[in-house]
């Protein structure tokens, strides 16, 4: 594994803006991504802070994201970040693109397979990105909405233990909600 | 469930994520079907009960009648007891706007403040309220008393208490509300933050006063009736203030109308500030002007230092600008930075011409030692145009240069259509027919 040359562990991009390496949970991959669209992340921030002047030129390594769901997120990070980072609160900023754009970003960004999809979604927790977050969870309640029982178990995967006593049951219990 | 291995694996199992994530995506969900997720396997069946977030609407399609909404959600209330909530929203059921309340109809959204007070109860932060906005007007109970509440969010209620205090609500820092009636004397909130009112309808005959005295940024657009009395706040720091709504009784008939309250209603001496004084602590600032309000012109007449103003906005019909009270305003703005100038052409059909004073030739100018940047916003009206040449002069004997000025165009203004729009149209519920 390359160690990054500088010993701060800030890279630059060719246009001189500070960098942040990621590095995933297997230490299979890093990632050099910029300092505003890694900020995007609440739980990077924390990690840059509490590390302080001594950040290690190696990168931050995120022990619960695997290099293959790490791609994925920072694609999002990097189309959603703002035009600068900010001291304050990376939501402040508005986000370089436009918003259109960003929509139609968002839309395609999640038409993945329900692995990839559980994934991020639990990536965007644990790196607390609320715009991913959101933008996760809001995908699988409209995968619900609106659909039978039978059909939410068989697009989300979900396997019932119910007998059918205990389903029943359970049906009854809550009648007054259907 | 191990959110390492799970994450590492790239699960395709729904069931590796931890509860708190599903509740987060139930919360997303109406709340009926976030219920009915109880029957898809044994770790649901109570999951929905601990959601973070509540959202108590009925959209007719679901929910016949005002009847069949009340009892889901009180059962659903029963149910779930008070586990704790992050957020809620309580929409009132809408009623048909003809409801005449007939002798046999049950009174629509009786329970309406028994599930806010719920919603209290279980320690929500987040909490919006939204009123029968087509049938009676629901009443929003004061005081509120909550140990938690941080934002709330009103809609389309009315507040009718002589003095509405919120010093209950000790951590509350941000009041948003919207097309809600005030018919009450004065308001208190000395915790307040952020305080938002837009479309809200004042009484027509006094002048509500507000307290909040922590306030850093303040909202006061397009509001009906008398212009509320705000006392001091010293934190101020940004506010924007919209005074063009057609029902707003500060408006002057005419200095020859002797009914006219701004122009004589008030004796010699007895006029006190009601927007300037206040706003004088603001280190950004937006004015929209509707030329017939005289608060402002009043107000100037003992125009207060903005000592710590360093952006304004100002949005004028253009023609009747008034070159004297601009200066004298700019006068008083010692270390502004940038000042933005919006400038519409007239098309409003309710807004009656006033003659103008022509050829006025404005001698006065200003002295902005710290203003680098002016915008002049505006429609490429020739009426305008001249407005704007007037400006810039005005600019350019205070020592603005042409550097400085950036011209942006505004779009034209549609035209104003005076129709009579059925509250249903604005129901996406609505399902249609009588």
């Amino acid at each position: 594994m390359a160690a990054a040359a500088d010993s701060s562990g800030d890279g630059g991009t060719s246009s001189g803006e500070k960098t942040i390496v990621l590095v995933s949970s297997d230490n299979s991959a890093r990632f050099e991504v910029r300092e505003a669209a890694a900020l995007l992340s609440q739980t990077v921030r924390r990690m840059i802070d509490e590390a302080g002047a001594d950040a290690s030129g190696d990168g931050i390594t995120l022990p619960d994201v695997d290099a293959k769901t790490l791609a994925k997120v920072l694609e999002y990070c990097n189309k959603h970040a703002p035009a600068s980072s900010s001291s304050s609160a990376a939501e402040a900023a508005p986000p370089a693109e436009g918003e259109e754009d960003l929509e139609r970003f968002d839309r395609e960004f999640v038409r993945v397979d329900m692995g990839t999809l559980y994934s991020l979604v639990t990536a965007a927790s644990y790196l607390k990105i609320e715009g991913l977050l959101n933008l996760t969870c809001q995908t699988i309640a409209d995968m619900i909405k609106g659909k039978t029982p039978e059909q939410i178990r068989k697009t989300l995967g979900i396997t019932s233990e119910f007998t059918p006593e205990e389903e029943d049951e359970v049906r009854r219990e809550n009648a007054w909600a259907f | 469930m191990n959110n390492k291995a799970a994450a590492a694996r790239g699960a395709d199992r729904i069931s590796d994520l931890p509860d708190a994530l599903l509740q987060d995506v139930l919360s997303l969900l109406p709340a009926d079907q976030a219920v009915q997720t109880s029957v898809l396997a044994r770790r649901w069946r109570h999951l929905w009960k601990g959601m973070p977030a509540l959202r108590l609407v009925g959209p007719k399609t679901r929910f016949a009648t005002a009847q069949d909404f009340d009892r889901f959600v009180n059962r659903l209330i029963a149910v779930r007891g008070h586990l704790p909530l992050v957020s809620c929203e309580v929409e009132a059921y809408l009623t048909w706007d003809d409801y005449a309340g007939e002798p046999e109809e049950p009174e629509p959204n009786l329970y309406f403040d028994s599930w806010i007070q719920y919603a209290l109860a279980c320690k929500v932060q987040v909490l919006k309220v939204v009123g029968d906005v087509v049938g009676c007007e629901s009443e929003l109970i004061v005081p509120l008393i909550s140990q938690h509440l941080v934002n709330l969010d009103v809609h389309h209620v009315c507040m009718e208490k002589d003095s509405v205090d919120f010093s209950s609500c000790p951590v509350l820092e941000e009041l948003k509300m919207k097309e809600c009636g005030l018919w009450v004397r004065s308001m208190s909130f000395p915790s307040l933050k952020r305080l938002f009112l837009t479309e809200c309808n004042f009484p027509v005959d006094r002048r509500v006063s507000i307290s909040a005295p922590g306030i850093v940024s303040l909202r006061l657009l397009q509001c009906g009736g008398k212009t509320p009395l705000l006392e001091s706040m010293p934190l101020l720091e940004t506010a924007s203030i919209d005074l063009s709504r057609y029902e707003c009784k500060d408006k002057c008939g005419g200095c020859t109308d002797e009914s006219c309250e701004g122009c004589h209603g008030y004796p010699v001496g007895s006029y006190r500030s009601v927007l300037l004084n206040v706003l004088s602590n603001a280190i950004n600032l937006e004015l929209k002007d509707q030329p017939e309000v005289y608060i402002y012109k009043r107000d100037l007449e003992c125009c207060p230092i903005f000592g710590r103003l360093k952006t304004l906005l100002l949005d004028m019909w253009c023609r009747h600008v008034d070159m004297h009270a601009l200066v004298l305003f700019l006068q008083h703005t010692p270390i502004l930075e940038k000042l933005t100038l919006q400038l519409r052409s007239d098309k409003n059909l309710l807004c009656a011409g006033r003659g103008e004073r022509k050829h006025v030739r404005i001698g006065q100018s200003f002295s902005c030692a710290h203003l680098k940047e002016v915008s002049i916003e505006c429609e490429e009206k020739l009426r305008v145009q001249d407005k704007v040449r007037q400006i810039v002069k005005i600019l350019n004997r205070s020592g603005i240069l042409k550097e400085q000025i950036t011209f942006k165009k505004l779009p034209r203004p549609e035209v104003y259509r005076l129709v009579a729009v059925s509250p249903r149209a604005f129901d996406d519920n609505w399902s249609g027919g009588e």
